[in-house]
């Protein structure tokens, strides 16, 4: 892999033959990295760059004109609704109430803490049950702590799928339970162009707390790993997988994907039951 | 309320705002010329639908990165529509029809013919701008307006349109200061006289 470059500083004038190129993207990148980290330091470099950006961006309007199919427009106001019912209304009804419910939740538990904090000074006689609250309220700021996680992952699983959906080369797969879990299902949508993945999961079985679910990309010379997760008490489970996904990966190529029971802590190499799967032919 | 006389600017802000008739008025308004652009740069259908599509729906996942203050939204949109087209032909490059660099040739220009060349439903879109630009690109030498639209359209630096016009660096490098200048000016006086775009 190339290093990165160190930036050149150059001067205005220098920085002012190279103004106009840049506009148009006609820079190449070592040129362009210098140009940019001059105009950082430079008002009046910055402004004439403003202006050329300006008129270069006006070129546009030189291209000859051609319609659009209207079915792109059917599928962007399409595609528009569906982003809107996530990104403006959904976390709009729920999120900021929730997250208002665990800051008063919070609130109140803090300041339910300090009081016994109080108690606990005062009546010091009486330790055994000032002992006991202080346990009740750092059991219930776990729970607090929990339900909060749940919501960032909830909230991570949804800006996940916003970012997959919008991009054109979204794909998606089903997967079906086995006999081991015959009426699990699963999809798993991803994007190379957002590198990402994101799975959903549901009527999985309950597992013991030293078992986790695990996502597999089978490919047709190997197993990899994409993550392990687990279900809450409805079966639902849900997985965000960080990874550029385009079908191939060192030469091996893609055939669909698995999911298996396996330790907690997850194994590089399958080695539990086959819960779901799929095929991407 | 009829949004399409409404202006560019309340639309975004109405866009931000979640409205959707908003949206689509901008649609309606910039569809064409979007796809327009990304069609002249990627010369593949299926692809500049796809990119159309994209820069639409980050404008409306994130029309607060439009800001008024900093220029007119037209301006805004087509350098989103430019920029990622050109990284399109730059990463997919033999995914597009042109394999290799463009041909740097008169077949780049697209004033020769220009007007001939709209599709006559989508022509009145911006014509007093569009034919304001078309006016000072025409007004430049063709070596000029050449290597500009290399640039612009073709996602061409310096360096690779000299190389494909077998010209020195320097040359080009004063071919589109030059242009560049002319043009900024051009559209300048248009400003001054017709209080326009």
């Amino acid at each position: 892999m190339t290093e990165r470059s160190e930036t050149m500083p150059i001067d205005c004038a220098q920085a002012r033959e190279d103004i106009d190129a840049h506009a148009i993207g006609a820079l190449d990148a070592d040129e362009a990295r210098n140009l940019d980290a001059h105009v950082a330091g430079c008002g009046e470099c910055a402004g004439l760059l403003e202006e050329a950006r300006d008129s270069g961006a006006m070129l546009g309007l030189a291209a000859p004109m051609v319609s659009a199919s209207p079915l792109l427009k059917a599928r962007i106001m399409a595609s528009a609704r569906v982003l809107d019912e996530k990104p403006r209304r959904a976390p709009m009804r729920w999120w900021p109430a929730a997250a208002a419910a665990l800051l008063v939740a919070t609130l109140g538990l803090a300041g339910w803490s300090s009081y016994l904090q109080v108690q606990v000074r005062d009546l010091r006689g009486d330790n055994r049950a000032a002992s006991t609250a202080m346990a009740q309220t750092s059991e219930q700021l776990a729970s607090v702590r929990a339900q909060l996680a749940a919501a960032t992952e909830a909230q991570s699983m949804q800006d996940a799928l916003i970012g997959i959906i919008a991009e054109p080369d979204m794909q998606w797969s089903e997967l079906s339970g086995t006999r081991n879990a015959p009426t699990a299902t699963a999809r798993y949508w991803w994007s190379a162009r957002e590198a990402m993945g994101a799975l959903i999961a549901t009527d999985m079985p309950p597992l013991p707390a030293d078992q986790a679910y695990q996502l597999w990309f089978v490919y047709d010379t190997k197993w990899e790993s994409a993550g392990t997760f687990q279900v809450d008490s409805s079966g639902q489970g849900r997985l965000v997988v960080k990874r550029d996904e385009n079908g191939e990966e060192d030469g091996a190529k893609l055939e669909g994907f698995a999911v298996t029971v396996e330790p907690a802590s997850g194994t590089e190499t399958r080695t539990g039951a086959m819960v779901l799967a799929s095929s991407l032919n | 309320m009829d949004y399409a006389t409404l202006q560019d600017d309340e639309l975004m802000t109405r866009v931000c705002a979640g409205e959707m008739t908003a949206f689509e008025t901008l649609y309606d308004r910039y569809g064409d010329l979007v796809y327009s652009v990304v069609l002249r740069v990627v010369s593949d259908g299926h692809i500049a639908e796809d990119i159309t599509q994209d820069v639409f729906l980050r404008l409306w996942r994130k029309p607060e990165q439009f800001d008024a203050a900093r220029g007119k939204f037209v301006t805004w949109l087509l350098s989103i529509a430019r920029n990622r087209s050109i990284d399109e032909r730059r990463s997919h490059g033999r995914r597009l029809r042109h394999e290799a660099l463009p041909p740097a040739t008169e077949e780049e220009d697209i004033l020769p013919g220009t007007s001939d060349a709209d599709d006559p439903a989508t022509a009145a879109v911006l014509s007093d701008e569009r034919a304001a630009v078309r006016q000072a690109l025409s007004t430049l030498p063709p070596e000029q307006r050449l290597a500009v639209q290399l640039a612009y359209f073709g996602g061409l630096t310096q360096q690779e349109i000299a190389n494909q016009l077998g010209q020195p660096l320097g040359t080009v490098k004063t071919r589109i200061r030059l242009a560049m200048q002319k043009m900024r000016v051009a559209l300048q006086d248009r400003r001054v006289h017709d209080g326009a775009v």
